[in-house]
């Protein structure tokens, strides 16, 4: 019983290409609809300041928008942490999926060997 | 003989081909306790907008909800930091540059560039995103007790489209946690 190359590295592929899309969909899902609500809480808070300038009983005070601008960039930062550990998961599926397809190639070279 | 040389090979490569590990277990208090840190947030800071202007819905009326809902994430940062090991966040070299320009002088030293990703590493990251809730959480405190006003007298306050706002944007940093540790449990 022979060991192909062409036959390991479609085994290798197709498990990392499996793995790796599954877990790179979670990423793809995540990302852009945080960065859209991103965009809309950004326009919340310019337009609550403009209506408070207009009618103090109206909005929020620039001094709020202050702080709830500074609230939005530590949101940004737990996103992208969040899309950075998404990734780590998606490539240790992919590397997980590489290592079962290699036990499995080198299981059969080893008993045709033996 | 050169099979021989093959087999041996092979036997130790497999063997190096244990599970790899680059981001740390699922860790079910972690997932819990931030689902229920946002639930309690969530009703908080909705009761404080719609009572805006009234005795009950001033700083000092609610001062215990917020120590409670910080001493829940002093516990789950806690967790998570003893298990990061000493370790600081390492995130892409990419995404890296792009927070530090967003934060620009505000940009944390606990975040570092690195390839080398271990659990520990992970635990790190799990715990910075537990510290940016509970910056959060004191921004809204901050809101309340200093910056938003209701009323002739100028009472403390939360104002409901300032509670909105807030509850959305802090909603979003716990959502990064959660999304996190579901991914961990699934994979």
């Amino acid at each position: 019983m022979s060991v192909s190359a062409e036959e390991i590295f479609t085994k290798i592929s197709d498990a990392a290409e499996g793995a790796f899309k599954d877990g790179w969909s979670a990423v793809k899902d995540y990302a852009p609809a945080e960065f859209k609500k991103m965009a809309l809480q950004l326009e919340s808070i310019a337009k609550n300041v403009a209506a408070y300038e207009l009618d103090n009983s109206q909005g929020y005070s620039p001094a709020t928008g202050k702080i709830l601008f500074r609230m939005q960039r530590r949101a940004t930062e737990a996103v992208l942490v969040a899309v950075t550990q998404l990734t780590l998961i998606a490539v240790e599926k992919a590397l997980n999926a590489i290592s079962k397809a290699l036990k499995e190639a080198f299981g059969t070279a080893l008993a045709a060997a033996l | 003989m050169k099979r021989l040389i093959l087999v041996i090979g092979a036997c130790a490569l497999v063997s190096a081909c244990g599970t790899i590990r680059l981001v740390s277990d699922y860790d079910e208090v972690i997932d819990k306790g931030v689902a229920e840190f946002t639930e309690k947030l969530g009703a908080h800071v909705k009761n404080m907008g719609e009572l805006a202007g009234k005795p009950d819905g001033t700083y000092d009326a609610t001062l215990k909800t917020y120590n409670e809902l910080d001493s829940k994430l002093d516990t789950l940062i806690a967790r998570a930091s003893n298990s990061a090991d000493g370790q600081e966040c390492k995130l892409q070299a990419d995404v890296l540059v792009k927070i530090k320009e967003l934060l620009q002088s505000q940009s944390p030293p606990q975040l570092q560039q690195g390839t080398d990703a271990t659990p520990a590493t992970a635990n790190a990251c799990s715990s910075r995103l537990l510290v940016l809730v509970k910056q959060q959480l004191g921004d809204i405190r901050e809101i309340h007790k200093t910056a938003d006003k209701c009323g002739s007298l100028g009472i403390s306050c939360l104002r409901p489209d300032t509670a909105e706002t807030a509850l959305a944007i802090a909603t979003q940093s716990a959502n990064a946690v959660a999304i996190v540790e579901k991914a961990k449990k699934t994979r």
